[in-house]
């Protein structure tokens, strides 16, 4: 069965990246959100293999997320995609325990790199 | 204004290598010499006073305000974002608005990262918003956001390059009056620590 993944990002170009990289390979995107808030809902009722998730958004920051992710599943992987000057959160998302981060921009196969480490194996 | 055209084109440089990253290696952006411009001079340096033109823009605060603008015309600008997006882009207005915003962090936050490190304090970034307007009037649309600005503009002369195409962009940088000085003292405190020089060089 195909591994299972979601994007949160509020940037819509950000979405078509990694959606594009992840499908070239095989992987199904079961679902976007442009905000956390969303991200959070959709997370709940979709439970995901894994979830690339942005640090910076509207209404509910990727932290907030990944808290609230956390008192779902302790064990949901997520990878982080971040900006060059987000340090702090990243240290922060770190002890959350996040499976990676992602910085942006980047390149396809950083993506499936990430998402294959992750997921312990390359998609099948 | 030399010093504000020199870092200028250092985060240009930097920003140039996330293009390529960010397009999937389809674009190549290549730069000429960084000038001072006239600020009434700049709608008949983009093309004419009268020519549609579009702009990503945002500010720099970095101790005084700047604001950075990258200028195409609206049909560079299209293209550029299908060469980001694909074909999308040109038929889903938001995804190629996306895009833009998206190459607008990555100019702003190169900029700001080099100039970082040559304040040695931090330079935020507002979030990139897109103008469209008459060459002569997208100055004006900047000058919106600051309460002063100096008579002088920097400009730098670009490229975008794919296997099929060139896309000219402008790059403008306007600035509050006190920049100058700063920067001014900034060299001086660096010239009087050579290590700090060193560091900065080093950094670039």
């Amino acid at each position: 069965m195909k591994n299972r993944i979601m994007i949160v990002d509020d940037a819509l170009f950000m979405r078509h990246l990694i959606r594009s990289a992840l499908e070239s390979v095989g992987y199904e995107i079961v679902a976007e959100a442009e905000n956390g808030a969303d991200g959070l809902r959709l997370f709940e009722e979709l439970r995901p293999d894994l979830i690339t998730l942005d640090i910076i958004m509207p209404e509910m920051d990727g932290l907030q997320v990944l808290r609230g992710i956390r008192n779902i599943d302790q064990d949901a992987k997520v990878i982080m995609v971040t900006a060059v000057d987000q340090r702090s959160c990243m240290l922060k998302a770190m002890n959350l325990g996040i499976s990676d981060f992602i910085v942006k921009p980047f390149e396809d196969a950083r993506v499936i790199s990430a998402v294959e480490r992750a997921l312990g194996s390359p998609n099948t | 204004m030399n010093l504000i055209a020199s870092w200028l084109s250092q985060g240009v440089r930097d920003a140039a290598g996330k293009i390529r990253m960010l397009s999937r290696s389809k674009v190549d952006l290549s730069e000429g010499t960084p000038r001072s411009i006239d600020i009434v001079d700049v709608g008949a340096v983009l093309g004419g006073d009268d020519q549609l033109m579009c702009a990503i823009g945002m500010n720099l605060m970095a101790r005084a305000p700047l604001v950075l603008m990258i200028v195409m015309s609206p049909a560079a600008m299209t293209r550029f974002a299908v060469l980001l997006a694909g074909p999308a882009a040109e038929t889903n207005p938001q995804l190629a608005h996306s895009v833009l915003q998206e190459v607008g962090n990555v100019f702003g936050t190169s900029i700001a990262n080099c100039l970082s490190r040559y304040l040695g304090s931090t330079v935020r970034t507002s979030v990139p918003e897109y103008w469209e307007d008459m060459a002569g009037a997208l100055a004006s649309v900047a000058l919106g956001s600051m309460d002063s600005v100096s008579d002088s503009v920097v400009l730098l002369d670009t490229e975008m390059h794919s296997s099929d195409v060139t896309l000219p962009c402008s790059i403008l940088m306007l600035a509050d009056p006190s920049i100058e000085n700063i920067f001014k003292t900034r060299l001086e405190q660096m010239n009087d620590d050579s290590s700090e020089m060193f560091a900065f060089v080093a950094g670039q």
